[in-house]
């Protein structure tokens, strides 16, 4: 089931006289229930196009439909609003609140969600660290864990609101192999599990678990 | 968002670097604000104590005297017309005048009445042609004229003041009024004055003030400060005995010529002493400058709080973006700051009054008590400081949804980046 149609997206980033062209005509489509990852060459227009996604950043021209909805001409509210129920995000350098308890990060985005009950914020965000073998450390701060902990913190703070769509950019950047490896299991599962998963990565590893392979080349699709 | 769910984000950061020193300077701020309302206040609760200053220059001289040496009795102090005229005789004596000159009356003017507020005028006698600055029309040249005061308020104004009761120079200045003379000696009461100008006045409590020449003034009111009445057994009224003023007014040319004046007044067994009157321009600075210093400190604490939001601000831009990442809207964003903001001002709020009643307490029944001898007692003014903190929210709201504005001009990718 395609959540996500990419219609010519162009993002040209403008600083006085200067212009990049960051994207350039990118079609795409994303379906539930597989993993995706997207590769290319720093500067190759990587994170402009999953924060684009994101509903982080804006593009300059073609369409990009969410559930079959147009989100070009969307109100900043109406788009936090999908960001909150439809997307879940990985970073590379996790940004955790970090005066949170890995406990509290997790609650954090349940707290603007009216759909989920109050008394039942912790048992999610219980559960959810529990998933990712991260019992014991609830009320730990992001600075007193590992870097493999604290990203499976993100990805459970990225579920918290159960999205359809998780969009990870860099999310091994900065770890080791083994706690890569990890991550990476982590990530298909979840795209096993129905949602869609796509993944920004330098790594090599990622061509092991991905369904489909998207390349980019300084801001084009590479066929 | 609930308050708790906003509280449950917010708690974490209260007690960050920036934050405490905030609270610090908001504590500042708030005791000289307080400090200010309490002068202010106080000003307006002690006008009348405090106003009664002596210009140094006149003294009464009085036909009874407290005697200190007998057991506070009264003593008749005698003196005739033929003294008085020995006085103003004296060199360095500018003016003697009978005490009746120096009081107000009050005489009712129909002309002035206005729905069911009557006409109110307070009659002075102009000593000195020089006592008042004419702003239009002429000073006093001829008798039954009026000088009257350019903020003009022909009423009594105890309790309540309309601002439609008020008359511009330009309506009353030719007016001829009637007024009803008090004066026992005329058959004719009935006189009838002119208004020729207009004086300079700053001050409410003179709104109603009209001066006129020493001798109209006398053929307007009463010969006697008042009246003691003998009664029968059966509570009438038999006769009526008459109280005249007696006591006099000296005014010396200078200060340096007092000395010298008061010897003299020795030399013929004169009692006198200073004469007090208000001064309305010393209860005016007394209002005016904590109301200046408040105003300035305001309006400082207004850029003072903004450089201080903004820049936390700008240090949190991370955070604020990784909020919107997750779905929080602008409006979430604002709500967060503004309650851990509101939060901080409440804090140093508290602190500052606990300071202020502590400081307070001791000024009232340590320091000020052992100055004055007395319980002298410092008004707290819960009203104006209850103002003080609405006006802070409201300021702080302002402040924190002004400090965003630029903020929400960068896309989350943006904020995100910043560390
Ligand atoms: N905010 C910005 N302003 C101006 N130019 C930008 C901005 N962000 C990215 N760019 C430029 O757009 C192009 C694509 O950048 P992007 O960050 O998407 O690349 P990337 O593929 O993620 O690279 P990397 O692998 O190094 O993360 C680059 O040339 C970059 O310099
Ligand atoms: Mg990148």
């Amino acid at each position: 089931m395609t959540v996500i149609e990419l219609k010519g997206i162009n993002k040209i980033y403008k600083k006085g006289n200067e212009e990049v062209r960051a994207l350039e005509d990118i079609d795409l489509a994303f379906e539930k229930g597989k993993f995706y990852a997207i590769m290319g060459h720093s500067g190759s227009g990587k994170s402009t196009l999953i924060s684009i996604l994101g509903l982080m950043n804006k593009f300059d021209s073609g369409d990009y439909l969410l559930n079959e909805k147009s989100t070009k001409d969307l109100k900043e509210l109406e788009a936090s609003k999908l960001r909150m129920k439809e997307i879940g995000f990985v970073f590379q350098e996790f940004y955790l609140d970090e005066y949170m308890t890995a406990l509290d990060n997790v609650i954090l985005p349940m707290l603007i969600n009216k759909e989920i009950d109050k008394q039942n914020r912790e048992k999610i965000a219980i559960d959810l660290l529990k998933k990712f073998k991260l019992e014991g450390r609830e009320s730990h701060l992001p600075h007193e864990l590992s870097g493999g902990e604290k990203q499976r913190v993100c990805i459970a703070r990225a579920l918290a609101n159960n999205p359809s769509i998780i969009l990870a950019d860099e999310p091994t950047g900065d770890l080791d192999e083994e706690n890569e490896k990890m991550i990476f299991d982590y990530l298909k599962q979840l795209s096993t599990e129905g949602k869609c998963v796509i993944v920004v990565s330098h790594s090599n590893e990622v061509k092991n678990y991905a369904d489909i392979l998207i390349e980019l080349k300084s801001g084009k699709l590479v066929k | 968002m609930s308050f708790k769910d906003q509280f449950f984000i917010v708690r974490n950061r209260l007690f960050e670097k920036k934050n405490i020193i905030l609270l610090i300077v908001l504590t500042i701020i708030f005791l000289i604000l307080i400090t200010c309302l309490t002068i202010i206040q106080f000003s307006i609760n002690n006008k009348n104590e405090i106003s009664n200053l002596a210009d140094g220059r006149t003294y009464k001289i009085v036909h009874e005297v407290v005697d200190d040496d007998v057991n506070n009795t009264l003593r008749d102090v005698d003196f005739d017309d033929e003294q008085i005229e020995k006085i103003k005789n004296l060199e360095h004596v500018d003016l003697v005048v009978n005490e009746k000159y120096y009081l107000e009356s009050r005489i009712e003017v129909s002309a002035f009445d206005k729905g069911s507020e009557k006409g109110v005028l307070t009659l002075k006698a102009l000593l000195n042609k020089d006592d008042i600055k004419i702003k239009t029309g002429t000073n006093l040249e001829n008798k039954y004229e009026l000088v009257c005061s350019d903020i003009f308020y022909p009423h009594e104004f105890e309790d309540r003041i309309y601002s439609d009761l008020f008359i511009p120079s330009n309506e009353f200045l030719d007016k001829e009024i009637k007024v009803i003379s008090s004066n026992e000696d005329l058959d004719e009461k009935e006189i009838t004055l002119k208004i020729v100008g207009s004086y300079e006045n700053k001050y409410m409590e003179t709104a109603n003030t009209c001066y006129t020449d020493m001798e109209t003034y006398d053929q307007i009111t009463s010969k006697y400060m008042g009246w003691i009445g003998s009664y029968d057994e059966y509570g009438n009224l038999i006769e009526k005995e008459y109280n005249e003023y007696t006591d006099y007014f000296v005014v010396i040319d200078s200060k340096e010529n007092i000395p010298f004046v008061l010897e003299k007044l020795r030399e013929m067994n004169m009692e006198y002493y200073p004469y007090f009157y208000t001064d309305y321009s010393f209860l005016y600075s007394l209002f005016l400058v904590p109301l200046f210093i408040g105003l300035v400190v305001i309006i400082l604490t207004f850029s003072i709080l903004y450089s201080f939001i903004s820049k936390k601000n700008t240090s949190r831009l991370n955070n604020i973006g990784i909020l919107k990442a997750i779905g929080y809207d602008e409006k979430d964003i604002i709500g967060l700051n503004f309650k851990e903001n509101v939060i901080l001002i409440i804090a140093s709020y508290i602190i500052s009054l606990l300071i202020y009643f502590i400081v307070l307490n001791y000024l009232t029944y340590t320091f000020l008590a052992e100055i004055t001898y007395n319980n002298f007692i410092l008004n707290v003014p819960y009203l104006l400081i209850i103002i003080l903190l609405i006006l802070f929210i409201f300021i702080i709201y302002l402040i924190t949804k002004l400090s965003f504005k630029k903020i929400f001009n960068y896309s989350i990718q943006e904020l995100l980046i910043t560390k």
